[in-house]
């Protein structure tokens, strides 16, 4: 690896289940990930000793300070807006987005790397020639709980909070963080769908 | 008229004006979205042909 640090850029692409990859990076200004805790409780026995009582890991929430200029994206690989990702998305001009119940799984792939002109958080990082670098953190099947408008700066701002449950009910996996150091592919994340992840 | 047969391409619900689509749903509309969110096909007019013919031969029944 011959990076010192990942800083300055990033990409984030959010994608519904069997939708396209939807690129967030260019109105987004800062990310937080908060990966769930494998905590324990402690159990103090009589000589003194300790013994863990293991808690089930916790959800996983992702945290975006954003800049969107729309109310949702309605169409296209650059998004615009957060809006339709807690409630259901509109297609057509003019965005009209109402609060529901709809409760929609979509899934966030956050990428750094040193690739010149990467277009995607869920490309392929090839080995070959380029050695390309990288650190990708996905999380998928997970639900938008929080899309919080601000104007007290002067400029509008959205706070979005995607939360997602470490397994899914079947015990697979919703959460992996993959890199690269070069010397091998670092595959592009497969369409996500209701039966594929990443 | 020409008519298209509208597929929506998410596993969720999508609004396009003032219709829903479902998960996966396809109707038969007008009007052709522009949204990536839709698998559009036009419906050929042999189609509508086959299926003018069909309704002929079944006394006029859908």
């Amino acid at each position: 690896m011959t990076q010192d640090s990942w800083s300055e850029t990033a990409l984030i692409a959010i994608t519904a289940q069997g939708g396209s990859d939807v690129q967030f990076a260019c109105s987004t200004e800062t990310v937080d990930v908060d990966i769930g805790d494998k905590d324990f409780d402690s159990i103090n026995t009589l000589c003194g000793g300790r013994l863990p009582k293991f808690n089930p890991q916790g959800p996983t929430t992702i945290t975006f300070e954003a800049y969107p200029v729309e109310a949702g994206t309605a169409t296209g690989t650059t998004g615009t807006g957060f809006f339709d990702l807690m409630n259901t998305t509109d297609a057509a001009q003019p965005l009209q987005i109402s609060v529901d119940k709809a409760r929609d799984k979509y899934r966030v792939a956050i990428l750094w790397t040193n690739a010149i002109s990467p277009t995607s958080a869920t490309q392929v990082l090839t080995s070959a020639v380029l050695a390309e670098e990288g650190l990708r953190i996905v999380a998928a099947d997970g639900y938008f709980t929080s899309v919080k408008p601000s104007f007290t700066d002067g400029i509008l701002k959205f706070t979005v909070m995607f939360k997602v449950e470490a397994f899914d009910k079947a015990n697979s996996a919703n959460v992996k963080i993959e890199s690269t150091d070069g010397t091998a592919d670092l595959p592009a994340l497969t369409a996500y769908t209701s039966t594929v992840k990443w | 008229m020409e008519k298209y047969k509208v597929t929506n391409r998410l596993e969720q619900r999508v609004r396009y004006n003032d219709i829903i689509f479902g998960s996966k749903e396809t109707k038969v509309m007008d009007n052709k979205p522009t949204s990536d969110k839709f698998i559009v096909e036009k419906i050929t007019e042999i189609d509508t042909e086959k299926k003018e013919k069909k309704q002929l031969n079944n006394g006029g029944k859908k």
